[in-house]
């Protein structure tokens, strides 16, 4: 594995156990908060992001990206041990995914859809993005909750 | 500006406007809003000021300083003041990475606690930004305002 892609790895890796640090600190009826107007539940917000990360798991294996599907698991979204496992099953299967790129895969093209192709060393950047995007929300839900966050979020994020 | 910053500092230049649709949205009364827990939506936008001044130092001194942060209150309750402050960081932080050699680029590091390199950095300080702006998203979901579009675009 290369420098730039042990540090993409490693980025994501964590980023996941930060996921599940934040998991941790909850219960089925923390899934069901939202702070009001459009907002939607953090179960709903999480349900989000495990479709959006399993996508990227998708593109990285087949270098097309496929917005449209939606995981067929509605359960997540206030069953937090589903939700748990889910998100277990997605970070394992992007980890494995990740340690079987090589240098030479960092070049390859995905494509994003809408005529927009990106290299799968750009894809890795712009899925730690969606991840910074995904805690920018947490952290606001979590203190609206009065739940401490995971020191790592709490550190890096907030 | 040095080529690969000069790219990077593009996309960053793509990003930013998210920040400046949503001030532009608000009036000094908004800034004054809340969620339980949370800073006002005035003090959150100080703040992204705050992390934009620590990332220009860092670009001009190789060292970054996450407690060097205004104390002046009065950012975060006028929407002139914040245009005017952003405006101004811009600037300087545009200077900032003008100043930067092709050396400089290759091989010096910045120490944030742990050294980055200044490529890393500009990218760390862009997903900032994006993490800024979702936080942002929330509040402005909770006060019935509609999102700009390219907020609606790139923050799910």
């Amino acid at each position: 594995m290369t420098d730039r892609l042990t540090s993409s790895t490693q980025g994501i890796i964590g980023s996941h156990m930060m996921i599940e640090g934040a998991l941790s600190r909850l219960n089925d009826a923390d899934l069901a908060f939202s702070p009001g107007g459009d907002n939607v539940t953090l179960g709903e917000i999480f349900k989000s992001f495990g479709d959006i990360q399993d996508s990227y798991n998708q593109s990285l294996k087949t270098f097309k990206q496929d917005w449209s599907k939606s995981a067929d698991n509605p359960e997540v979204t206030t069953n937090l041990d589903s939700l748990k496992a889910w998100f277990k099953q997605l970070a394992g299967e992007m980890r494995e995914t990740l340690q079987s790129l090589t240098e030479n895969d960092l070049q390859k093209p995905i494509d994003r859809g809408n005529n927009v192709i990106r290299t799968l060393d750009e894809q890795l950047e712009i899925y730690i993005q969606a991840l910074m995007i995904f805690f920018g929300k947490l952290v606001i839900y979590f203190r609206a909750m009065s739940k401490d966050l995971p020191p790592s979020i709490e550190q890096y994020i907030a | 500006m040095q080529e690969q910053l000069k790219e990077a500092f593009g996309i960053l230049k793509q990003t930013i406007p998210m920040r400046d649709d949503i001030i532009d949205m608000l009036d000094d009364a908004d800034l004054e809003y809340s969620l339980e827990g949370n800073p006002t939506i005035g003090e959150l936008l100080r703040r992204m000021g705050d992390i934009q001044h620590s990332y220009i130092n860092s670009f001009e001194t190789f060292k970054q300083n996450f407690s060097d942060f205004s104390d002046d209150d009065s950012l975060a309750k006028s929407t002139d003041k914040l245009k005017t402050m952003f405006s101004e960081l811009d600037e300087k932080l545009e200077n900032a990475l003008e100043a930067i050699t092709d050396e400089q680029f290759k091989s010096q590091l910045i120490d944030r606690g742990f050294p980055m390199s200044i490529g890393a950095q500009l990218h760390t300080f862009r997903e900032g930004i994006l993490t800024e702006v979702s936080k942002l998203s929330v509040y402005l979901r909770t006060m019935g305002k509609e999102l700009p579009q390219q907020v609606k675009d790139w923050i799910w």
